[in-house]
């Protein structure tokens, strides 16, 4: 249990798909102006990225090495295009307001990574464990983008309005610029925090050895 | 000494430190301050205060934050709030003044890596970022009581605004005829951004850090000549019909030209680079005064030329004696 | 392991990854296209109700491609006609609601690339209200604020009021011309 515990948690914040392994920026730029766009594409990533990796998984032991990737992007493809048409069928608004970036997650790089890297390798249950958690930190990190984006460059949370009628939106950060912008912040107070945590693994280690060198 | 620095040759030692040049441009930025507290009145004033002090505290801010050594008073801030605040309407709400000058120092030059490091004129990034933030308080320009001119009492367009949407006709008659209209823009008493009015005092600024040799006369020579021959070259009427004159001394390119293309960190090393540079810069800023959506473009030309200096240095690098084959 | 890697191996491998990927789509598209397609009707009538709110049916105008007949006690009332004008960043696509006197009822912006804060403030209830009940003769942008006959041009934005303005009075035009024809 806790390993799978830590092969779930690893996508959060240590192996962020967003901020640390920097993979799919695009729709952390693209998407990310309102929480409720941030949102949807974060859990219709996950969705994608958790289906595929068990899938893979599955199927590892009959697909022959060489046609390994275009099965990948086949199971990818199938998967993204089932999400997008129940979208479509029962959301149609959200349907539309993901617009292309909805078919671009085929390609999004942080899925078949995963795929190649993780799932092909290991069991069924520990590849869910892993795309469950990369998708659940990206969808983190989709969503603490957008949050800010949308309330600075908006002013509104979920549509509703958070700042009296006096705000005046700053309108950079729904554009391009603020995101890139705010991305890299965020990526440099992520990997902070690693580092932070890192130091703080360390010193603990060495105290444990420390005692244990004053006991024997 | 206990204190060895290595730098690169020529090593010549003179009694110039880094806050003394940056205070004396701080001093030939005052004149056209000063004139902008007297024509604007006081919100000008209060947005070049604003402007600075949130410039430095930033910095000072920032560098305690990050265990750096303070350099915050060198000057080089003070600059950065000054000149922004210099570069926008005077009625610009203080806050947002404040917003830029912060994004200025925090994003464009701490963030780089601070004084020295960073690719983009502090001031005009921090001014791009409220265009965008804010484009409808951006183009609010002062209500105009009085102008010297007196045929139209209230206007709140500058004379490149009025160019734009209603020719050149319009803006001889707003002034009441070329002379008139050639002395207003000459002193400095008409609309537009706080600091940039007054085509004499910023010369004479301009002139003065010249003179000492703070920057060199290529950039803003060249970039000021360039609007001037291109604007008279692409005139209203065709060809060589052009009001040369009056572009050069519109909109920000006194200011852009003399104080921002000339910021030793963002512009080309060589000569033969700044030539390239000005070049540049001078022709966006016509390309878009006469073809594209904004009435000026001083700002842009010099930030899109400051992204171009990595790659015009790599062109214009002295070769090394001895080094290296036929080109 | 040559027969491993053989050529046929590799191809049934892939083409049984395609297969079941084909029986996979095409099963939910068979579920969910009904829903889908009854979704997307309901939301075009949606937003055309959204226009013309008295109406009680739509139908389409024969011959005119797009246009549809707002009708309320079997009788015409209103014309929902789409219009396309070029705005400072492009395509603008409307949907103009015109009453069968061509006047203005309402208008939708459907496709737009303006600046957003600026030219996209089109899309809002302060400008678009001045559009209601004016004919063509008044659909023209004015940057004076005295005139309240005109269209007032946004703040910052006269390409983008222009524009639309534009896109409205064609379909205006257009509804008359298709009354007079009559």
């Amino acid at each position: 249990m806790k390993e799978l515990w830590n092969i779930f948690s690893k996508g959060l914040v240590a192996e962020n798909p967003i901020f640390i392994l920097a993979l799919s920026l695009c729709p952390a730029l693209a998407v990310t102006t309102s929480v409720v766009n941030g949102l949807t594409m974060g859990l219709t990533v996950t969705f994608v990225i958790t289906t595929n990796n068990v899938v893979v998984s599955i199927v590892r032991k009959w697909v022959n090495p060489k046609v390994r990737v275009p099965v990948y992007i086949t199971s990818i493809a199938t998967i993204v295009t089932v999400a997008q048409l129940v979208l479509q069928a029962y959301f149609p608004e959200l349907y539309k307001a993901l617009g292309i970036y909805l078919a671009l997650v085929v390609v999004f790089a942080i899925i078949l990574a995963r795929a190649e890297v993780y799932a092909s390798k290991h069991g069924v249950v520990k590849s869910f464990a892993d795309g469950f958690g990369m998708g659940c930190g990206f969808t983190l990190a989709m969503l603490i983008i957008s949050v800010i984006r949308e309330l600075i460059g908006a002013g509104t949370i979920l549509g509703m309005p958070v700042f009296g009628d006096g705000y005046e939106p700053m309108l950079m950060m729904v554009l391009p610029p603020g995101a890139f912008i705010l991305i890299g912040y965020l990526v440099a107070a992520t990997k902070t925090w690693n580092k932070h945590v890192e130091e703080k693994k360390a010193k603990e280690a060495r105290r444990m050895e420390l005692m244990k060198g004053a006991e024997s | 000494m206990s204190e060895y620095t290595i730098s690169s040759s020529p090593h010549i030692r003179d009694g110039e430190t880094i806050p003394g040049i940056m205070w004396r441009v701080n001093a030939a930025l005052l004149p056209a301050a000063a004139f902008a507290v007297w024509w604007f009145g006081v919100p000008a004033l209060i947005n070049m205060v604003v402007g600075v002090i949130f410039a430095v505290a930033s910095e000072y801010i920032w560098q305690r934050a990050m265990h750096q050594p303070v350099t915050a008073f060198d000057g080089s801030a003070c600059i950065t709030g000054l000149l922004l605040a210099m570069s926008m309407s005077p009625v610009l709400p203080p806050y947002m003044v404040a917003i830029g000058s912060v994004l200025a120092i925090v994003v464009v030059k701490q963030s780089m890596g601070g004084l020295g490091f960073n690719i983009f004129n502090p001031a005009h990034i921090g001014r791009a970022a409220l265009m965008v933030s804010w484009p409808v308080a951006m183009t609010t320009w002062t209500k105009m009581q009085d102008m010297s001119a007196g045929v139209d009492a209230m206007t709140s367009a500058t004379p490149l605004n009025i160019l734009k949407l209603q020719g050149y006709d319009a803006l001889l008659s707003t002034f009441g005829g070329q002379a008139n209209l050639y002395w207003n823009m000459f002193i400095g008493t008409r609309n537009g951004s706080l600091g940039e009015t007054s085509t004499v005092l910023l010369l004479l600024g301009g002139l003065y850090l010249i003179g000492k040799g703070y920057v060199n006369w290529v950039v803003p020579v060249v970039m000021i000549g360039t609007v001037g021959l291109l604007t008279f070259v692409f005139g209203p009427a065709g060809f060589f019909t052009g009001d040369p004159l009056f572009h050069m001394m519109a909109g920000g390119l006194m200011l852009g030209a003399f104080f921002m293309a000339t910021d030793m960190v963002t512009i080309p090393m060589t000569v033969k680079g700044q030539v390239i540079f000005a070049i540049g810069a001078g022709a966006i800023t016509v390309l878009i005064r006469l073809v594209g959506g904004y009435p000026e473009g001083v700002c842009y030309s010099i930030l899109l030329m400051n992204a171009l200096t990595p790659l015009i240095d790599r062109f214009t690098k002295p070769r090394i004696f001895g080094a290296g084959g036929d080109k | 392991m040559a027969e491993e890697h053989s050529i046929v191996k590799i191809a049934s491998n892939l083409a049984m990854a395609c297969f079941i990927s084909g029986v996979v789509i095409g099963s939910v598209y068979y579920v969910t296209a009904p829903v889908a397609a009854q979704k997307a009707e309901l939301m075009k009538q949606e937003s055309m109700k959204a226009l013309v709110p008295e109406a009680e049916s739509f139908e389409e105008v024969s011959g005119h491609e797009g246009w549809f007949a707002a009708k309320k006690d079997g009788r015409i009332t209103a014309y929902i006609v789409p219009s396309e004008t070029k705005g400072y960043g492009g395509k603008i696509k409307l949907l103009v609601a015109v009453t069968a006197d061509a006047k203005v009822i309402d208008y939708n912006i459907l496709e737009h690339n303006e600046t957003p804060g600026l030219g996209d403030n089109a899309q809002k209830p302060s400008f678009r209200q001045q559009f209601a009940g004016k004919g063509a003769d008044h659909l023209t942008v004015t940057k004076d604020p005295a005139d309240k006959e005109d269209i007032q041009a946004m703040t910052g934005a006269t390409i983008s009021s222009r524009a639309v303005t534009r896109g409205v009075k064609q379909a205006v035009e257009e509804v008359a011309a298709l009354q007079g024809g009559k």
